[in-house]
């Protein structure tokens, strides 16, 4: 096969092409895989052995040492034998074995106990041969078997079966067939292929437009891993945005709140069912109670609760627990934020507000369901504000949100009169959803604070809107980051 | 939400069902279900009235403009020699508001026993918050030797308890059946209230269970209702809702009193009509409307109010089972819902002109989001409730966190670092295409000077085969140059090591003595615990000290 290789100067391998040619392997398979295409050129794969040394062969062969000694001191015990010559037991006996199969040493009269050289030009040969190939094997690191020598071929089979000795490696190698044709193609095709223009190219100007690899149009490419916002922090840009383009001004407020603040405040009588631990998570001690805020307000809230106060109202009918107030939780709405908003603006004429933010119910974490999840809120207070106005927000709101529709429901709030309740139709499933939820702040809320303006509000929770535009059948899906779903999902404008 | 089920018989007598399913969400109703014969409502706890079927159809009715106005609800008096409830002084103690009436010539079908046993589950969940406040005993009241002592008695007293076959102490019955051991718990003490008729049988045990002489079945002619509470406005609301219920099936009320050591204390139902007055005004400036006196009227008789015009106001007279109505802006809504919602046309003329802002910080980290971004990092967002176990895992068993009462779910602690979280995503994406890059802006909770103190970080986790503090170093260092801070921080050793940090591979940013943020390899060992299988950096800053940093720059 080698011979014939050597006759045929139009076999040759891939990398002597490629050296020949001045390009890189790389290169060179490219362009073999185009002409290859159209059938313009041939490729053989060929198989190759190669031998390479194991452990042992840097070491004595035992049965080259037990000759050595028995051509040097004749005849003798066995016993005496292995104690001159250091090898391990398990060598030994194998070299005894090879040695006695050869029939190059032998058993003297039956004695098992002597032994001495029964052949010695048998004994001289392997100890030639093996030397030699041993030789050949560790200089060259690595023999292509086809290129051992014929004598040899019987010792190397032997040896291969032998442990640790010698190992066989396959190697598959390509050859190029050339042609006057094919060679003509390829030196024209190495000229031709430019893949990438370089910036060698561009400063010695050797560019040459007419030699740019053509690229098909529709090429498989790789994907590119980019650094991409989280759909929340999306949709939470979204909208503030439309809350700036309405004039409102964003705030913020603590995690961990009174109830005072979160149920008080928004006339939420003290044993309304939403307060109860099932549905509230309350913080454990040493952080179970907090004074709250605003202590100039805290009775006129109390006297609300329990009678109405100054407000008009019927109030509750119970006792206020001013320690029921000050229970510490984590709040249930952003509602929550304006209402501490709306107190410390109290004198202002006018108030627009928003703030978004994380807001936390005692569920159990399923599909539909988190312990934690993200809220926004809006409050405007204006004299001129009424229902139609409430509705007019919402329906810009939710329009600029991608909703087709709008109609509102009538439903209850604790802390509005009136309340309405947003369906809008969304066009990503085709069906009208309940969306948040509006009303006016109840005279109970603001009179107290001193306002009597009509204070609009209205909240919704972003993690809906998140599941509907992306298609999302587990709300967790959300918090889950699988960095797959964060860098392939799709971009919605 | 609450629920009632209706037969579709019942409502077809009145309303057919294409326009009754079609027009109950004009009055806030939804529908949850529909069986065969029947549709399940949802309803909000504002109008317990549409617990009992009645009160959706009275409502419905007036909508539809079937009937209007009010419902006249009457009751006899009832002598207080043939009728009274007599209250001992001691019971007073226990639970001590107790009213009752009689209800005859009423045909107790099945159905009816069933929406009347709904109705009174739903007053006991919802007014009377779980029977706290107020329990309803129903009882036929031919069984009843009138009249009934209201009485204080020990854990000894027996009868036979609903659904029982043998007479049981109070005891057995608090230990033994399920309403005892569920509503056993809301009397204090070992002593309780029953109702005994006057030969002595036992009626109740409120508000844990009945007793089987008095039980209600089809043969019952004649009811007698009584209502125990600790809140005598909750008794009394829940006496007139179960009063214009059965008098809407037909049933006619007599009046019994409470007579309590001082004398009658109270006479039940009441069915106090009571009056409002609302100014036309008032509700055209709420509702952003121009309507006039006869509009308003209409809609609040189709609201099955009466309303009459008087001096610019509208006088509402309202009946005894709305006891919704706190304030005038109660009828203001009405007004609304009487119309139509959809009567209101949206419209954002109204709406003052005035600039829109940010706060400071979300403007300072939508530009630290954008300088991460473009290194190619992928924002995450983790839920701040973490359980206490991997907080422990990741940062240390003596970490000081705020934890929360009874959560349902193991995350029952407040993040006190966004590292924790970010591992825990970095697990979730051990099959994910490395490297992974990604950081999380988002708030912690940490216990400084033994207070709560919420805090937005910037964590950042890189990870790939091989990753190491210089990479963490990279990121942090270029944000600080493009920020103008580099300069102001140094880097040292932490002050405290938690489990996570590598020593060796640590380094704890500075601004003057106060740590601003720390860079840190992950310690395999956590790596392991975690299920994590490629190395990691992380990375945490105070964002608040960052924007600190760039201000005093300036």
């Amino acid at each position: 096969m080698d011979e014939e290789k050597k006759r045929d100067v139009r076999t040759i391998a891939l990398p002597d092409l490629a050296k020949q040619l001045g390009i890189n392997i790389d290169r060179l398979r490219g362009i073999l895989e185009e002409l290859k295409r159209d059938g313009s050129i041939k490729i053989i794969v060929e198989k190759e052995e190669y031998i390479t040394p194991d452990t042992k062969l840097q070491g004595k062969l035992p049965e080259l040492e037990i000759y050595k000694t028995l051509k040097e001191k004749g005849e003798m015990k066995l016993q005496e034998l292995r104690g001159s010559i250091d090898l391990d037991e398990e060598d030994f006996n194998a070299g005894i074995a090879i040695l006695v199969r050869e029939g190059i040493i032998g058993f003297k009269d039956g004695d098992e106990r002597r032994v001495g050289i029964k052949d010695p030009a048998r004994g001289e040969d392997l100890y030639r041969r093996s030397m030699e190939l041993r030789d050949l094997i560790i200089s060259r690191g690595s023999v292509k078997l086809d290129n051992i020598p014929p004598e040899y071929r019987g010792l190397i089979t032997k040896w291969l079966r032998r442990p640790n000795l010698v190992k066989r490696r396959t190697t598959r190698k390509e050859y190029v067939v050339l042609t006057e044709e094919s060679e003509k193609l390829l030196r024209s095709a190495k000229e031709k292929l430019i893949g990438s223009i370089t910036r060698d190219m561009i400063i010695s100007g050797t560019w040459d437009i007419e030699r740019i690899k053509v690229i098909p149009p529709d090429q498989d490419t790789y994907r590119i891993h980019l650094g991409r916002r989280h759909p929340l922090s999306e949709t939470i840009k979204e909208v503030r945005e439309i809350f700036l383009q309405m004039g409102f001004e964003e705030i913020k407020g603590p995690i961990i709140e009174t109830a005072f603040v979160n149920f008080d405040m928004l006339f939420q009588p003290q044993d309304h069912p939403a307060r109860d631990m099932h549905d509230t998570l309350y913080i454990s001690k040493p952080f179970d109670k907090m004074d709250p805020p605003y202590r100039e307000f805290i009775e006129q809230v109390a006297a609300t609760h329990q009678h109405g106060g100054d407000t008009g109202s019927k109030g509750w009918r119970y006792r206020w627990s001013l320690d029921e107030a000050k229970r510490t939780l984590l709040r249930t709405h952003t509602t929550a934020v304006t209402i501490r908003g709306l107190y410390e603006n109290r004198h202002r004429e006018e108030l627009k507000l928003f703030s978004i933010g994380r807001v936390y119910r005692n569920e159990t974490i399923d599909y539909k369901h988190l312990s934690d999840f993200t809220q926004v809120d809006g409050i405007l207070m204006h004299r001129d504000a009424n229902l139609r106005l409430l509705m007019g927000i919402l329906e810009t709101f939710f329009k600029k949100m991608g909703a087709k529709k709008i109609r509102f429901w009538p439903t209850y709030f604790p802390f509005t009169e009136p309340s309405i309740q947003p369906t809008v139709f969304m066009e990503e499933i085709g069906e009208w959803i309940e969306l948040g939820g509006a009303g006016i702040f109840r005279p109970e809320i603001t009179l107290p604070m001193g306002i009597d303006k009509p204070v609009l509000a209205w909240g919704l929770g972003l993690e809906r809107i998140i599941m509907i535009r992306y298609k999302l059948s587990d709300i967790r899906e959300i918090y889950f980051n699988r960095a797959d779903w964060l860098r392939n999902r799709k971009v919605l404008i | 939400m609450p629920t009632t089920k209706i037969y579709l018989e019942d409502i077809e007598e009145i309303i057919p069902i294409n326009e009754f399913l079609e027009k109950a969400p004009y009055i806030g109703v939804e529908v949850e279900e529909t069986g065969e014969d029947y549709i399940r409502l949802e309803y909000t706890p504002n109008r317990p009235d549409y617990g009992f079927y009645t009160g959706i159809l009275k409502s419905l009715e007036g909508l539809l403009e079937k009937k209007t106005g009010l419902v006249k609800y009457t009751a006899s008096e009832a002598g207080e020699n043939q009728y009274g409830i007599h209250v001992e002084e001691e019971a007073i103690n226990i639970r001590p508001v107790i009213m009752g009436f009689l209800v005859e010539d009423l045909s107790l079908t099945d159905r009816v026993i069933e929406y009347l046993i709904n109705f009174q589950e739903d007053l006991h969940n919802g007014l009377g918050r779980n029977r706290r406040k107020a329990s309803i005993g129903i009882h036929d009241a031919d069984k009843i030797k009138f009249p009934i002592h209201y009485r204080a008695v020990d854990a000894e007293y027996s009868f036979i308890p609903l659904d029982g076959d043998r007479e049981m102490s109070i005891k057995e019955i608090i230990t033994k059946t399920e309403k005892g051991q569920k509503y056993g718990g809301l009397v204090v003490g070992q002593i309780y209230t029953v109702l005994e008729d006057s030969t002595g049988n036992t009626l109740s045990l409120p508000p844990i269970i009945n007793s089987r002489l008095t039980q209600v079945t089809e043969n019952t002619k004649r009811l007698f209702i009584d209502i125990t509470g600790t809140d005598e406005g909750v008794v009394r609301d829940i006496a007139n809702l179960l009063a214009t219920a059965l008098q809407d099936i037909g049933g006619k009320v007599t009046k019994i009193p409470s007579i309590y050591p001082e004398g009658v204390r109270y006479v039940a139902p009441t069915l106090t009509y009571t009056e409002i007055d609302v100014s036309i005004e008032y509700i055209n400036y709420i509702l952003g409307l121009e309507i006039g006196q006869e509009e308003i009227i209409r809609s609040l008789e189709r609201m099955r109010y009466r309303a009459e015009h008087r001096n610019g106001s509208i006088k509402v007279t309202i009946p005894p089972y709305r006891i919704d109505i706190l304030h005038p802006i109660d009828i203001v809504e009405d007004v609304a819902i009487g119309m139509g919602l959809w009567r209101l046309a949206p419209s954002i003329e109204n709406m003052y002109f005035s600039m829109g802002s940010l706060m400071e910080e979300t403007v300072f980290k939508e530009k630290l989001s954008e300088i991460l971004v473009g290194m190619g990092l992928l924002e995450v967002v983790n839920l701040t409730l973490i359980s206490d176990e991997t907080q422990r895992t990741v940062l240390g068993e003596d970490i000081e966190s705020v934890r929360v009462e009874k959560s349902k779910t193991p995350r029952d602690t407040l993040r006190t670092s966004l590292i924790p979280g970010l591992l825990e995503t970095l697990r979730l994406n051990n099959t994910s295409e490395h490297p992974i890059k990604m950081f999380e802006i988002g708030t912690v909770v940490r216990i400084e000077n033994g207070r709560p103190v919420e805090r937005d970080m910037l964590g950042i986790v890189l990870s790939d085969y091989s990753i190491n503090y210089g990479d963490g170093k990279a990121v942090i260092d270029t944000l600080l140059e493009l920020l103008g801070v580099r300069g102001k921080v140094r880097y040292g050793e932490p002050k405290r090591y938690y489990r996570y940090m590598l020593r060796g591979r640590t380094g704890t940013l500075f601004a003057k003595d106060d740590e601003v943020g720390i860079i840190s390899e992950v310690h395999p060992e956590i790596l392991t615990k975690m299920g994590i299988e490629f190395p990691a950096v992380v990375v945490e800053l105070d964002i608040h000290s960052l924007i600190k940093l760039y201000q005093d720059k300036k």
